[in-house]
């Protein structure tokens, strides 16, 4: 293990190589060696690392508005194989005390400024351990807006009452959450108080009013728009109550972490991440990251604050969190290469504001709370170039076991975009969308080039497993927004060749490959889908969303097509298509073209 | 003769002119609120309509003009005309004692100014203006001069000339071609006893007005005016049969009739105008069937005019002098209008186009360019050179820019999405049509535009570049996207390019100025020194990415265009006949491409 940094001048012939004890020192000199660079004096910064952890307790930053010679640095950061950056910091067994008559144990963090730090991630293993969550169940009310009129149903909801009696009765003081799924949208909201003489009941189970904390009904109250929370699944989490092996809780008001071990406390390597981002570069071109593993990066806002989130992780109040295990802001010329990131309770990379030709191939993207890879703002301000991407290619990456902690997080998020290549991605296991891309749901009066929503997107050759497993009205490709004035008929978008397959289970609203919001100018063809109930959906519900020359042909489905897709009047052309067979195994013996989509979709990563 | 305005309502009003159509314009607008748009329809019956001042609708000056959108077409079946005009008769003209010509002398007018005009107009055609024999300046300018460290006394020009010249009545101006370049100044005298010689031919010295300094210094720097072609004009001493000269400082127009015409039946006209319409930050104009004739320019008459390439006036830029001058346009249609006997341009956009549709449009004997579109820069990044979506179709362009000659017959600047589809172009003095400005550095597609999306197919072009030289059929010019990009976006196809004897410097098409991502194929080029030239003489302005095959050419193609190193690669070229008659013969598809070449509407036209 060990750090090195290559730094070469480029009006010197000569190199200067440096060991640098730690990341945050090599960063220093990095920083260092930038100030008063210019277009004259550039430098080249090769930064390697030996295989290792690399762990740190400051994220670290470059910033060219904050050092403005690091405009003229290329920098290139390599990993050998095994070289990992974390924020996780490791507990010893002896940080943990037994809780008396439980068979968890309890370890107090230290406050610090008269705050205990704020995380949702324990890692047992160098792996995330559940937080103790309840059974899912199924909210029974119907939440209307007139609610907001009447003040007993403005003060809270209605929870099934033993459950709650089961929180109560823990002997532990933890804030809990409920967790609601609604729709795409979902709400983690900390609970305040429960009467149990306010009840309601439905089918013979009683139900007692809980109050949320602050003004949190208020703010559910303001967002649910034309959603429902009735028959929408729901259970609390952070809940000694439901401490069973392998989870814990954590109260961040009191620092106190609640950890049931799946075995024996000692033997194991136990770690938290207080760090919600590792490192966060803005504004500089010419990066190179090569090799290098991430992880061990948390978040700390929805435990203090709950968590109001609408479409693609947007949470209602603060937008998108700046929480990942990296983070750019206006970056060009970016190459992310072999690069791994797991573990994380955030977003793994996050490229934020405007992305200039970004190459992201063979990397992995495992085990993350939100979204693997987001790039772009959700936005539709073209005009602002803040807000632009351009060139992106994201090829050969496998992207697995995304957003189970923030459901709303596509696994992969690209916002406005001209010039993006999507394709060999293999993403399995995600709780939301496979893939989203596009932002807007109105059609657009703009020339082509004029601004952009979606210009010139290939997204092919993919591989989408077991997508939308928590949320509903998702799909494994969902394209959003109007491309350009429906004027222009051309087709300069395509989807073609994808796989997607999830085993066919618990309500309708899944979606394959799915053209939300005016979607417009795309040719989607040769693709595969099975197991979904609307394996092609180019918006026909909405009138006011209703896509346009789009064509739809050659898809293979083990559902049948909606002929609603089919719309000549608005160049929305549903052409051929193959939904005859039920069974997967049965459609690609009948259609060798469906096996050879499937056959050659997804990256090469294992 | 009559014009009535329409409001979508049905409201019709029956103004009496322009003026009186512009408050009523202004008075719907105001009467607009700002989340409605008005229609109104201005339609004009058969006549002429003479233009005292130019018709000008500024959204910038009257803000509501924005929600109008306003179409002026003719009375269906009728031809109206629009002219900056004012009548001459013949019978005021004056013969002068021993000369074969007439004078008219123009009053003062309120201010003790002459009108000042270049273009006289007899029956709706230019009249010839006067000019001397064509003559060489032998003499390049010093690097001294140039840089202003000898200042320049004039220019030694052929004492022959010199003599007639001083010989000469009139406010007399020299004009100098330098290759794609044009000069034109005041004289003030000349000097017969300081002469140089060279090679046995005297020169004498010309002296010119204060802008000589300036022109010295404005002559392109890897260009020089040594063995370039000049000529005096403004000489009454030159007239011959049906030409003019007007002496705009003593206000004196002189005539010289055709053989057996009587001047006293001759109506002539002379401009007041140098733009009839101009439109600023309006959406949704439509012009229709209407015929523009009658403007002039006079910026020469104070200045002198010193023009770059494209009729770029090196101190004034674009001037707005044209038919129909349009900045900040958005969603304009220009539908089988007729531009003729135009002294500066016919349609002339600046400042920023979006969806533009010119379509079966006749230009005939335009002074500047028939068709411009955008601003001769290629900074992208300021708002006012973005041009989109522009579409010129099905369009006669001919005998244009004989007066300013660097001046394409049609130019479009910055673009992203452009189309020249089925145009003819003849008769020009200079390139028939030019795209693109002059743009070498690499950006990713889609951060900058210079030409995207541009297909220039279908058209026809007979006799261009026939006064300068360095220009072609079609001319692009500028790099489009980082060189590591190698798609083909832009396209040149099924364009027949026919000169009648070879200019050692035309070209038929011709990518300059690192011009990349090119496919042109199957197109027809005969009579061009270089049929293809991808640029391969200028090493900091090579091509890439530029794909030439199936074109049929009359000489032999130059090995210099096929440069794999830079992907400009030339594919199959047909090179082995040297006449059309032949090609035609060995090769039925240039036949071909010549017969589906060019525009479409006979019967409009015919």
């Amino acid at each position: 293990m060990g750090i090195s940094l290559k730094v070469k001048y480029s009006w010197d012939e000569t190199e200067k190589i440096l060991m640098p004890a730690t990341l945050s020192e090599a960063f220093d000199i990095i920083k260092k060696e930038a100030e008063g660079r210019d277009k004259d004096h550039k430098i080249e910064v090769v930064l390697s690392l030996g295989k290792g952890d690399y762990s740190f307790d400051q994220p670290l930053l470059l910033d060219t508005e904050e050092n403005e010679g690091l405009s003229y640095v290329t920098l290139t950061v390599e990993g050998e194989d095994g070289a990992r950056m974390t924020g996780e910091k490791f507990l010893t067994a002896s940080d943990f005390k037994p809780v008396e008559g439980k068979p968890y144990y309890i370890c107090r963090f230290p406050e610090k400024d008269g705050e205990y730090p704020a995380f949702e991630d324990f890692y047992v293993d160098g792996v995330r351990i559940p937080m103790a969550s309840s059974e899912i169940f199924v909210h029974p009310f119907t939440y209307e807006s007139p609610v907001k009129e009447d003040p007993v149903n403005f003060v809270g909801l209605y929870l099934p009452e033993d459950m709650m009696r089961k929180i109560v009765d823990a002997d532990a003081v933890v804030p809990t959450h409920i967790m609601m799924y609604i729709e795409w949208h979902f709400k983690s909201i900390e609970l305040a108080s429960v009467d149990f003489e306010d009840k309601r009941e439905n089918d013979g189970v009683s139900y007692v009013r809980v109050h949320l904390k602050d003004n949190y009904m208020e703010i559910l109250n303001s967002i649910n728009g034309f959603l429902n929370i009735r028959n929408r699944e729901c259970y609390f989490t952070n809940c000694p109550a439901y401490l069973t092996p392998g989870t814990f809780t954590y109260n961040p008001y009191r620092g106190e972490l609640l950890y049931y071990p799946a075995d024996t406390l000692e033997g194991h390597k136990l770690g938290v991440s207080t760090l919600e981002n590792l490192i966060t570069v803005k504004g500089m071109q010419n990066i190179t990251f090569k090799g290098v593993a991430f992880s061990g990066a948390t978040t700390g806002y929805r435990i203090k604050n709950s968590y109001f989130s609408g479409q693609a992780n947007c949470e209602s109040r603060v937008r998108r969190l700046s929480h990942a295990a990296l983070i750019t802001h206006n970056v060009k010329n970016v190459l992310f290469d072999g690069c791994s990131f797991s573990e994380l309770g955030a977003n793994g990379l996050q490229m934020k504001d405007a992305s200039t030709s970004v190459t992201i191939v063979n990397c992995r993207f495992t085990h993350i709370g939100m979204s693997a890879l987001s790039v772009g703002n959700p936005t539709t301000e073209w005009e602002n170039p803040a807000n632009r991407n351009i060139g992106i290619r994201i090829e050969n990456n496998l992207i697995e076991d995304i957003g189970y902690t923030y459901p709303s997080a596509v696994a992969v998020y690209i916002g406005m975009v001209d010039g993006l290549l999507l394709s060999h991605n293999t993403i399995r296991k995600c709780a939301y969308s496979g893939i989203s891309v596009g932002w807007g749901w109105s059609r657009v009066g703009y020339e082509l080039g004029e601004k952009v929503n979606i210009r010139d997107a290939e997204i092919s050759y993919n591989r989408i497993e077991d997508f939308m497993m928590l949320l509903r009205d998702g799909a494994a490709i969902y394209v959003l927004g109007a491309n350009v004035d429906a004027s222009n008929a051309r087709r300069f978008n395509k989807m073609h060749n994808n796989y997607a397959s999830r085993e066919l289970y618990r309500d309708g609203s899944k979606r394959g490959y799915y053209m939300d919001g005016s979607s417009s100018n795309w040719d989607v063809y040769d693709n595969v889908i099975c197991g979904v109930r609307l394996p092609i959906f180019s918006q026909f519900h909405c009138a006011g969303q209703y896509t346009f020359h789009n064509h739809i042909r050659n898809t293979y489905s083990t559902y049948a097509i909606d002929r609603g897709n089919h719309a000549p009047w608005r160049d929305t052309i549903l052409g051929k298509y193959y939904d005859d067979i039920a069974d997967e195994a049965e459609m690609m013996e009948k259609y060798p073209a469906a096996a050879a989509i499937r056959d050659a979709s997804g990256c090469d990563l294992k | 003769m009559a014009m009535r305005l329409e409001k979508c309502t049905r409201e019709t009003f029956s103004p009496s002119s322009f003026e009186e159509i512009k408050a009523e314009i202004l008075l719907a607008a105001e009467g607009t609120s700002e989340e409605e748009i008005t229609d109104l329809t201005l339609v004009l019956d058969h006549g002429s309509y003479i233009l005292s001042s130019p018709f000008v609708l500024s959204a910038h000056e009257v803000p509501a003009l924005s929600r109008i959108r306003l179409h002026i077409k003719n009375k269906s079946g009728m031809r109206p005309v629009i002219t900056g005009t004012l009548p001459l008769f013949g019978k005021d003209f004056s013969a002068v004692p021993g000369e074969p010509y007439y004078i008219y002398r123009f009053p003062k007018d309120e201010e003790g100014k002459y009108p000042m005009f270049r273009d006289l107009y007899v029956a709706g055609e230019h009249l010839t203006p006067a000019r001397s024999d064509s003559f060489i300046n032998p003499y390049p300018l010093l690097p001294e001069e140039r840089r202003g460290e000898i200042k320049k006394k004039g220019l030694y020009l052929p004492i022959d000339a010199v003599k007639r010249m001083l010989a000469s009545e009139g406010a007399i101006y020299f004009t100098l071609q330098v290759e794609w370049e044009c000069f034109t100044i005041r004289v003030t005298g000349a000097d017969l006893a300081d002469t140089k010689e060279e090679n046995g031919e005297i020169y004498a010295l010309v002296t010119f007005r204060d802008e000589f300094d300036l022109f010295v210094r404005a002559v392109n720097g890897c260009i020089n005016i040594g063995k370039r072609e000049g000529y005096f004009w403004g000489c009454v001493n030159e007239l011959t049969p049906g030409s003019f000269v007007y002496d705009h400082e003593k206000g004196i127009l002189y005539y010289y009739p055709k053989e057996g015409q009587d001047v006293a039946q001759i109506s002539f006209r002379y401009p007041v105008l140098e733009t009839l319409f101009h439109f600023e930050g309006l959406c949704g104009v439509t012009v229709e069937g209407i015929t523009f004739t009658g403007t002039t320019s006079k910026y020469v008459f104070e200045h002198g005019y010193f023009s770059g390439q494209a009729n770029t006036e090196k101190r004034a830029g674009r001037l707005p002098h044209a038919a129909i001058c349009g900045d900040e346009m958005r969603n304009l249609t220009v539908k089988g209008c007729c531009f003729r006997a135009l002294g500066g341009n016919g349609l002339l956009l600046r400042d920023g186009a979006v969806g533009v549709a010119v379509s079966q449009c006749e230009f005939e004997d335009i002074g500047m360019s028939a068709l411009s579109v955008g601003n001769p820069s290629a900074k992208w990044e300021e708002k006012k050179n973005r041009n989109f979506s522009i579409l010129a179709e099905d369009n006669l362009l001919s005998h244009v820019a004989y007066t300013y000659p660097t001046s394409v017959a049609a130019y479009f600047g910055v673009v992203d999405g452009l189309r020249f589809l089925h145009n003819t172009v003849r008769d020009t003095a200079y390139s028939a049509f030019s795209a693109g400005w002059f743009s070498i550095e690499d950006f990713p597609l889609g951060e900058r535009v210079n030409l995207r999306d541009a297909e220039i197919a279908y058209n026809r072009f007979e006799d261009f570049m026939t006064v300068l030289r360095d220009g072609a059929a079609v001319y692009v010019a500028g790099n489009n996207c980082e060189a590591k990009d190698a798609r083909r976006f832009n396209s040149m196809h099924d364009n027949f390019a026919l000169r009648h004897g070879i200019n050692t410097a035309s070209r038929g098409f011709y990518l300059d100025a690192s011009s990349s991502n090119w496919d042109v194929y199957r197109n027809v080029a005969i009579g061009c020194h270089y049929p293809l030239f991808a640029q391969f003489h200028v090493p900091s302005q090579y091509t890439w990415h530029c794909h030439l095959y199936d074109n049929y050419i009359d000489r032999p193609v130059d090995r210099g265009n096929h440069a794999p190193w830079r992907d400009t690669v030339l594919g199959a070229t047909y090179d082995d006949t040297t006449d059309e008659i032949t090609m035609f013969e060995k090769y039925p598809e240039a036949f071909g491409i010549f017969t589906q070449s060019g525009y479409l509407s006979y019967d409009f036209f015919e």
